[in-house]
């Protein structure tokens, strides 16, 4: 039995059919429905792309994401005419379960819980209390009608037809009014009943779900609706935004504008240039790259701070990771909104933005002044946005190849990587190598996958984690690895690092590449990367996954045509990318699933 | 009524800590019961029911130390595996004699390896004054193949959570066990105004998974509070405070409610959802009718309402004490909410903890965070480094730290008079439970109860059910694996505990709870022959 118990890997895996393709396969992304073909080119592995039909992929019913609904409650109370969310509401809404990034996207976790339901319910009370108690608000609100003895009928209507158009998103229907009149019952005083219709309307489904259900049908297809025009109005909004719509956008739908092309160009043009909408589209790369789920840096291992001597980590006034992922947020800031690049310029890019003393001394550079030039980062070193320190920081002062490899393979070339079963596989195959001064990681990490079992999956992602070990673990570039001792911070070693590898991005024929920047360029040109990065940012902004043969898949492959600058007409690059998520048809449409 | 705080709302309740607070069920009966021993009096005693059962499972994560939890005592008449056994049987830890349950299985007073530094490594002398009500637990294996896992303690053995999404191999998601209870009438023979509380610090996914009592419906991983005023506003808000005997009105917003669930019926009839999305919007309207149930209270009991804590916000670092002043505030918002039957029913997912830092002549406490995903933080570095004797020496501090700190504090606070006879802790069963035993396997995963459900357990026992004369399979520093018994069989001696029967939990035939596919085992590698035939039963031997 012993034999067997060899170590395998971390991230090992047994039944792993992750293969990275066949020499040959197309990398055309044609955009037309009624085309088909893999973007990125490879089978299995990559953005798969069935693009034959003119129907939407059905879209289920959402709540309000997390994000979502603390936004909207924070812009539906200072419509109402509050200068500031009172504490308690913003309290409140910090009690609401945020939503979770397991499946790489906080807006997929659709989850409702007591805490969502209870929530909801105490911050409708919270804001139904907040009117009821300030009878100067009340009126501003209500109107001076409400202040009366009694609260007469037409001055609940004009209350809710005001209100429930901003809570609702859209004018309430009849049926709606007489349900909320009759919460002025005669015995509940003026500011109670309308205390009443705040609470019920914040905790109905028209707030907190997304209720997409007044479009028109479909001659053909009684399941497939056009979104009406206010429901327009919150996909733009939501969106873009994470928030509901505001007075312009409510008011185009109401008179008609946003119905017609011109109308609704000028609205989404507006919509996108909001810095609502930058904010939206930084938090699609926190979310993708997955820099949210970061833990921090082991300041007080001794072999860590013998690492990074003198950086100043763990010191008061210091918090490199953050320095990081500012870099990140500016630099695809820079590439989507001033420079208008495509995806390709922006993982090519050698200028350093970022203004961090600490970080451009990890990178060898000057930091940013905040005008002129940028600086260039050191050349022949780094390329690009995948290779900043962001993408490549390690807890420890130790690399993980593995997970360096994993993370391009999965997340950046979205190609399948199945999570590693260990039960399927000797004891101690997900343990790291244990340190040892006569080899460098990769050698160590090397060992460990060795076997032809370890191999079916490792082939597929562990040498681009090799060719990354020309950056430490806080992703300063490197020529020799220095080994140190982990109890006491001694230095042991200093060991040549080898890192060309066989990486295999898209496809197992590839030669090998020398190193870093020449591993990047063949990940830019695979055309991969932009075909992931569409079928990214399709989840994100729409909140659910393409489905094949839709029209969803259609929107996937025009997208990645225009992230990559291969459109034939029109603009192209990250800023019309990221806009037309709301110009291709599906925008449009809402499919209804099974009954 | 005494109106004083009539004011409160939800989520905004007023500290008044010496008061006593009154909730009163639609029924408007009071039941007249004090809890705590300040607040006995002859006439009260004199009104005492049957005492409700409650269920607490704290976990912990990662690789546990098996030397470490089991006591490795010799003398006293008893001497270690290795007089018996050789190989990586011959582990280091107590040879057991005394029989158990009619099987091959083995047993002993707790009492009889109590020392000075506890019973074990890991199970310091904090817990000596407790060792009656304790019941340590060897030998529970989950069948199926699970690596990191949220709600394997509890039954689901899915491989499927929150920062792992399902893969297509992984088992179906079924119901935790306490989600099975919180939805028995058994267990709550009324509408309780919380069915149950998920705490947690750092990680907000909890260990549970429910289909809210739909069975059949789709399961869904809960969320935990990870800030205690939250917790407090969960189980206290709303509440009424008073001084006398009156009870108060319920609260008049309750009504509200059944305004907001017509406005779901009315989209629920619209043919423009799917039959997923009319699901999803009943699952809400199941979720509203608890809160209308909770605004309603029901007959229940005085008590002394908490101190409200302090809002401590939610974080992913490791600084002691934020770590430490949450789990106190939380032990005793847990003790509160039993005490005042705001529920029956809470787990606690310890993801983070106190512990020794890497520095072995230093002994100030650090914090650990065993994250989500599972990518970082010290603790599972550590658990990943279990051939790292100074790596082993740091994960049994944060494992004692957790028994003496957390689960420790939280029995004693519960070992307090109820009625006359029997404590809290009495008619409770606290468990913890571990995500995985040594290393990434969940063979033997460490147990340790305390209480005895009622009367239910025989308490004071370390039970081992590892028959010691089958194969050892494979061994590692600090564990191996030999066959065990099914943790299913642990499943259904919780649940009967708490009052239940196997025509409350069991599903499509099958006997007991829980999946008990080894498929995917590598029978050269794993024992896979279980005796299934007795997969339905209690543990052997655990009853009084």
């Amino acid at each position: 039995v012993c034999a067997a118990l060899l170590a395998c890997s971390l991230l090992c895996l047994t039944g792993c059919k992750t293969t990275v393709g066949e020499e040959g396969a197309s990398n055309a992304m044609g955009g037309a429905p009624g085309t088909s073909g893999p973007v990125g080119g490879d089978t299995p592995g990559g953005v798969e792309v069935q693009c034959d039909s003119s129907v939407a992929g059905v879209t289920p019913l959402t709540k309000l994401s997390t994000v979502q609904y603390r936004n909207t409650v924070r812009d539906l109370v200072k419509r109402l005419g509050l200068d500031e969310v009172p504490t308690e509401i913003d309290a409140l809404l910090a009690s609401i379960p945020d939503d979770s990034t397991g499946q790489v996207f906080r807006g997929l976790d659709d989850r409702v819980s007591t805490e969502h339901v209870q929530g909801y319910f105490n911050v409708g009370v919270a804001l139904g209390d907040a009117l009821q108690n300030d009878a100067a608000l009340l009126e501003e609100v209500a109107g001076a009608c409400a202040t009366a003895a009694t609260l007469s009928d037409d001055c609940a209507k004009g209350f809710l037809e005001s209100f429930l158009l901003l809570a609702f998103r859209r004018p309430p229907s009849a049926a709606e009014l007489d349900e909320f009149s009759a919460l002025n019952d005669g015995v509940r005083s003026p500011a109670q009943a309308i205390r009443a219709m705040v609470i019920v309307a914040l905790s109905s489904p028209r707030f907190v779900y997304h209720v997409e259900i007044d479009g028109r049908e479909d001659d053909d297809d009684a399941s497939l609706l056009e979104v009406d025009p206010f429901e327009l109005a919150n996909r733009l909004s939501y969106t873009f935004w994470q928030t509901m719509p505001d007075e312009a956008l409510l008011a185009s739908a109401a008179d008609g504008s946003l119905a017609t092309p011109d109308g609704y160009g000028e609205q989404l043009e507006r919509v996108f240039e909001d810095d609502r909408s930058s904010a939206t589209l930084w938090q699609f790369w926190k979310e993708w790259l997955l820099l949210e789920k970061f833990t921090g840096f082991e300041t007080t291992r001794p072999a860590f701070q013998s690492l990074t001597y003198g950086e100043g980590f763990g010191e008061s006034g210091h918090d490199h990771y953050a320095d990081m992922v500012e870099e990140v947020r500016e630099l695809t800031a820079l590439f989507t909104f001033e420079q208008k690049g495509t995806l390709a310029e922006l993982l090519t890019t050698n200028l350093s933005v970022t203004s961090s003393e600490d970080l451009a001394r990890i990178y060898g550079v000057e930091p940013y002044s905040g005008s002129g030039p940028y600086p260039t980062l050191p050349e022949g070193e780094r390329a690009g946005l995948l290779q900043r320190a962001a993408l490549l920081a390690s807890n420890l002062e130790q690399t993980n190849p593995f997970h360096r490899g994993a993370l391009v393979r999965r997340n950046i070339l979205c190609d399948a990587l199945p999570r590693p079963d260990p039960n399927s596989l000797p004891p101690g195959s997900l343990d790291p190598p244990p340190l040892d001064e006569e080899q460098t990681t990769r050698e160590r990490f090397a060992a460990k996958v060795e076997s032809a079992l370890c191999q079916e999956c490792h082939a597929t992602f562990s040498d681009i984690g090799y060719v990354l070990e020309s950056f430490d673990a806080i992703g300063r570039y490197r020529t020799v690895e220095r080994v140190y001792d982990e109890t006491n911070g001694e230095l042991l070693a200093e060991l040549p690092i080898d890192v060309a590898g066989d990486v295999s991005i898209a496809s197992k024929n590839e030669a090998p590449v020398e190193g870093p920047l020449e591993m990047n360029q063949r990940i830019v040109e695979s055309g991969k990367v932009d075909a992931c990065f569409a079928k990214n940012y399709f989840e994100y902004a729409t909140r659910r996954t393409a489905t094949t043969g839709s029209l969803d898949a259609c929107a996937v492959r025009a997208l990645a045509e225009v992230t990559s600058g291969d459109a034939e007409s029109g603009d192209s690059g990250l800023f019309t990318a990221f806009q037309s998520i709301a110009r291709y048809p599906g925008f449009f449409q809402r499919k209804v699933g099974a009954q | 009524v005494n109106q004083k705080t009539a004011t409160l709302v939800p989520g905004v309740v007023q500290r008044k800590s010496s008061r006593r607070i009154f909730l009163r069920g639609a029924g408007g009966v009071l039941l007249a019961l004090p809890f705590l021993p300040s607040l006995f009096s002859s006439s009260a005693r004199a009104q005492a029911v049957a005492q409700p059962r409650r269920f607490i499972c704290l976990k912990s994560f990662s690789t546990q130390l098996i030397k470490q939890w089991y006591p490795t005592f010799s003398g006293n008449g008893y001497a270690l595996k290795d007089s018996k056994y050789s190989g990586s049987k011959a582990d280091g830890t107590t040879l057991l004699t005394a029989p158990l349950g009619g099987g091959p299985y083995t047993q002993a007073p707790l009492r009889d390896f109590e020392t000075a530094n506890g019973i074990s490594g890991i199970l310091g002398p904090k817990l000596n004054p407790l060792l009656d009500k304790l019941t340590l637990i060897r030998g529970l294996d989950f069948l199926p193949s699970v690596n990191h896992n949220f709600g394997g303690l509890l039954g689901n053995f899915s491989s499927c959570t929150n920062a792992t999404p399902c893969d297509a191999d992984s088992l179906a998601d079924v119901p935790t066990i306490d989600q099975v209870l919180a939805y028995s009438p058994k267990f709550y023979p009324d509408t309780p105004p919380l069915r149950q509380l998920h705490i947690s610090q750092g990680v907000v996914d909890a260990m549970s998974y429910t289909d809210r009592g739909q069975v059949g419906g789709e399961v869904q991983q809960m969320t935990a509070r990870t800030n205690p005023r939250d917790v407090f506003n969960d189980l206290f808000a709303g509440v009424t405070v008073g001084e006398g005997e009156e009870p108060p009105a319920p609260n008049p917003d309750r009504l509200l409610v059944d305004h907001v669930i017509e406005q779901y019926r009315a989209v629920q009839k619209s043919p423009r959802l799917s039959g997923d999305d009319k699901q999803k919007l009943e699952q809400h309207v199941n979720l509203l009718a608890e809160l209308e149930a909770r605004l309603s209270t029901v007959p229940q009991l005085s008590c002394v309402l908490p101190a409200e804590p302090e809002s401590l916000e939610n974080n992913t670092g490791t600084d002691p004490a934020d770590i430490a002043a949450k789990w106190d505030l939380f032990l005793d918002l847990v003790v509160a909410a039993l005490a005042c039957d705001r529920t029956r029913i809470v787990t606690i997912g310890v993801h983070k903890a106190l512990g020794p830092g890497p520095d072995p002549n230093d002994s100030t406490l650090v914090g650990h965070y065993h994250s989500e995903d599972a990518s970082g933080g010290t603790w599972h570095g550590l658990a990943h480094d279990w051939g790292n004797e100074n790596s082993r020496r740091m994960l049994a501090g944060i494992n004692k730290w957790i028994a003496e700190e957390v689960f420790g504090k939280l029995v004693e606070k519960l070992d307090v008079p109820e009625v006359e006879g029997s404590t809290l802790l009495d008619s409770s069963l606290v468990y913890w439970g571990n995500e995985l035993g040594f290393n990434h396997i969940a063979h033997s995963v460490p147990c340790l109860l305390a209480g005895s459900a009622g009367g239910y357990l025989e308490t004071g026992r370390y039970l081992d059910y590892i028959d010691w004369d089958n194969q050892a399979f494979f061994s590692q520093e600090d564990g191996n694996v030999i066959r065990g018994i099914p943790h299913n069989q642990f499943l259904v001696t919780v649940l009967q505990a708490m009052g239940l029967s196997p025509e409350d939990y069991e599903r499509d035939g099958q006997a007991g709870y829980g999946s008990t596919s080894t498929s995917g085992r590598d029978p050269s590698l794993w024992p896979v022959d279980y005796d299934l035939s007795q997969v339905g039963s209690v543990l052997p031997g655990i009853g009084a």
